[in-house]
């Protein structure tokens, strides 16, 4: 976790990286003396889904249902459980930090994510909808080699999944123990069981409802803390004027510009809050990851599934409308919740509990409730964590389940099975699959404990935008593309990304850490001498001020001027006590860069023993993505496959309008 | 199933309104955010204007393009007959 706090501030995965950076605290937010309340808000929250679970259970009969929940989810519903995909801990948590923290680029972030769902809305989710069954495979399987292409298929859909599970699952993990101090470990089997719970009695019926449970409980608590915010600030106009006037933001500002904002005004400070380039310097990192974020979103396995669940076309378009709705309009209170935050709590107290600005929400819930002391203001920072630990809950659950389809429903009934398997042996295998998956979730999970995952967040999606969504999109939208061109484009997509980021700066390397440590070291020295020389400098006139008192006492007369010397050497102590702490604080720095160094124990080069990344991209996208797209296309046209074009038209006419969709979806 | 006049008429149509939504989408999520620091100096409801629209104009922006999206989809269904549901 150390290597990864100095390279996160300005990093461009800082949403995601920022979940997984919580530093060890000694304790959770939450007092002693209100853990209780906090199981007592976690139980319910948990006790209602379970009980939703416990009646989605008896509906699970079918494949159908257990993947698809039967196709019978309104789109209204679909709507809401697209959200609550959407809306992971990273962004509840994370983009309110982000914009408490660094302002306008925050906000990046929010509207990044969002063009990423536009995409899939227009482009793919109709047609996948109407083509494909239950899992991402199913649209390849339709007009190429079925069982060629899900064996692919579901290599990538698996690569994908796991390496977002085990980042969920640290985030996961740390942020359980954050919000309420218990171990780490505890965290991630608590995260594990429950969603096992979901997904092996519920399957889709239940992960749905759960997402939908988890979507409502979180617009509730961001709108009731939205209008606790305006009722002290004020509302747009006066909002606006509050922030930019907010010494705290101005510090903030201040703090991040160091020399440049030496000839500021306190307002120009404020207002430069509300402008770009606080946290992004390097535009083609970006440029690199809003590729991977747009596409990836598009070839995410877990989200594409929940088009599958909706009977008709028009209920996933309408579904579309619905999550889109929702999504923004939570976003819009997002804007409210983060400079709310750095008025109300202020940015240096959200980074000095989590340096990538995760408890910006909590700590906003805990403060407008009325403080660290009182029963509301713990029951509401209670409430906005048991939301936050259910969304992880909520979207591990999602990832399973799709990667146990991708094992169950394509390896084995599709592949090992040649699609000979009955409902009864279907629904046993996805179970199995299920079990086996989750389990591993959770081994990776505590194995993982304390690593730098977040590269593996921009695999999965580095994965899923140079492998799946190339294939998927030829595959629906260009006429010669075939199995040959499916298969290398699933195989030199995958490659290509983890390829990339296992040289890119995303590894540590240890030449890099030991000389960025370093300096470290000297900084913190140099600051050590001139805090001790400061120090030094206070006790000459401590001690004048000592010898003025005792000439003053005894001397009625003298009373004003032994309060005035009082008064100096209460002032004297306290710059004293600021010094002290500014020295102890230094020290540690110091030595967790000296510690930093040790760590390397005399290692100079990368896990792939590269002294110094080959690829300067933190995220592959820019590259990876056209590499997978040629290579379905050099793949396709030196592939002959007659079944791939003889079907074009079936499946130009299905993806158009779906006419065949809803018989074919029960031909099995 | 061979591909009529109508369905290639009613792809057309539908290809078209993606383009033109994704030329919306792509104006307001990137040109603007360019120009964020130049719209900042026009000033609407308190806020600056690259500020509000990275804030919050964007994503309403992608609500009514998403909506717009949705209704001229179901009536264009419903106008080339291939309207799924409920005479299922």
């Amino acid at each position: 976790m150390h290597s990864l706090k100095n390279k996160m501030a300005p990093g461009a995965m800082a949403v995601l990286l920022s979940l997984l950076s919580l530093p060890a605290l000694a304790q959770g937010a939450v007092k002693d003396e209100y853990k209780w309340l906090t199981f007592a808000v976690f139980g319910a929250i948990i006790a209602v889904t379970m009980f939703v679970t416990y009646f989605a259970a008896r509906r699970v009969k079918t494949a159908k249902d257990f993947y698809t929940a039967g196709g019978g989810v309104s789109g209204i519903q679909n709507g809401w459980a697209i959200a609550g995909d959407y809306l992971s801990a990273a962004s509840f948590l994370g983009i309110a930090g982000l914009i408490s923290i660094w302002g306008y680029d925050g906000f990046m972030y929010s509207v990044g994510w969002l063009v990423a769902y536009i995409t899939v809305l227009l482009v793919m989710a109709e047609p996948c909808r109407n083509i494909g069954k239950y899992t991402l495979p199913d649209i390849l399987a339709y007009r190429n080699d079925p069982r060629k292409v899900r064996v692919v298929g579901a290599l990538s859909v698996v690569t994908v999944s796991t390496f977002y599970l085990t980042a969920q699952m640290v985030g996961g993990g740390v942020l359980v123990k954050t919000l309420i101090g218990i171990d780490y470990e505890i965290s991630v089997i608590a995260v594990g069981v429950l969603m096992l719970g979901y997904v092996l009695f519920g399957g889709m019926v239940a992960t749905t409802w759960v997402q939908i449970i988890k979507a409502v409980l979180l617009v509730t608590a961001s709108i009731v803390m939205v209008i606790l915010v305006w009722s002290q600030y004020g509302f747009f106009g006066d909002f606006f004027d509050a922030v930019v006037n907010d010494p705290k933001v101005q510090a903030r500002v201040a703090q991040i510009l160091g020399d440049a904002a030496k000839n500021m005004t306190p307002q120009e400070l404020g207002q430069r809050f509300l402008e770009p380039g606080l946290l992004f310097k390097a535009p083609i990192d970006q440029i690199s990851l809003g590729m991977a974020l747009v596409f990836g979103t598009a070839g995410m396995p877990h989200i594409l599934m929940r088009f599958f669940t909706v009977p008709t076309a028009q209920e996933a378009r309408k579904s579309v409308v619905w999550a889109m709705a929702i999504i923004g309009g939570f976003y819009v209170l997002t804007l409210f919740l983060g400079l709310g935050a750095a008025m109300k709590v202020g940015p240096s107290a959200i980074i000095g509990t989590d340096a990538g600005g995760n408890m910006a929400n909590p700590l906003l819930a805990q403060a407008l409730g009325g403080g660290r002391d009182s029963l509301l203001g713990n029951f509401m920072l209670a409430f906005v964590s048991a939301v936050a630990f259910a969304t992880i809950v909520a979207v591990v659950a999602g990832l399973v389940l799709a990667a146990a389809s991708a094992i169950a429903h394509d390896v084995y009934v599709g592949v090992v099975r040649g699609n000979n398997a009955s409902q009864v042996e279907q629904v046993r295998a996805a179970k199995i699959a299920t079990v086996v998956f989750g389990a591993l979730a959770v081994a990776i999970g505590i194995a993982a404990k304390g690593q730098n995952v977040a590269h593996l967040v921009a695999l999965a999606f580095a994965v899923a935008s140079s492998a799946n969504f190339p294939c998927v999109f030829l595959t629906m939208f260009w006429r010669r593309c075939n199995t040959g061109g499916i298969v290398a484009g699933m195989i030199v997509g995958t490659v290509a990304a983890i390829g990339l980021v296992l040289v890119s700066p995303d590894m540590t390397y240890p030449l890099a850490v030991k000389a960025a440590s370093e300096k470290a070291i000297v900084v913190a020295a140099d600051r050590l001498a001139k805090l001790d020389a400061e120090l030094a400098a206070l006790a000459v006139p401590r001690m004048k001020l000592n010898a003025d008192l005792a000439a003053a006492a005894g001397e009625a007369a003298k009373v004003p001027i032994r309060a005035a010397i009082e008064k100096a050497t209460a002032a004297e102590t306290e710059s004293e006590a600021r010094i002290k702490a500014e020295i102890a604080a230094t020290a540690k720095t110091k030595a967790a860069a000296q510690k930093k160094i040790d760590d390397l124990h005399g290692a100079t080069t990368s896990l792939m023993g590269l002294e110094k990344p080959l690829f300067a991209l933190k995220n592959p996208g820019l590259i990876s993505i056209p590499l997978g797209f040629l290579a379905v296309f050099v793949g396709s046209l030196l592939y002959r496959d007659k079944r791939a074009e003889d079907m074009w038209d079936e499946l130009y006419v299905r993806q158009n309008t779906g006419i065949l969709a809803a018989k074919a979806g029960g031909a099995h | 199933m061979r591909l009529t006049q109508k369905h290639q008429e009613y792809w057309y149509r539908n290809l078209f309104v993606t383009a033109v939504l994704l030329l919306l989408w792509f104006a307001v999520s990137f040109v603007d955010s360019y120009f964020a620091r130049e719209l900042n100096s026009i000033v609407v409801l308190g806020f600056p204007l690259g500020f509000y629209m990275a804030a919050q104009g964007a994503l309403v922006v992608y609500v009514l393009i998403i909506l717009f999206y949705f209704r001229y989809m179901n009536n264009l269904d419903r106008e080339y007959g291939v309207h799924e549901g409920e005479d299922e």
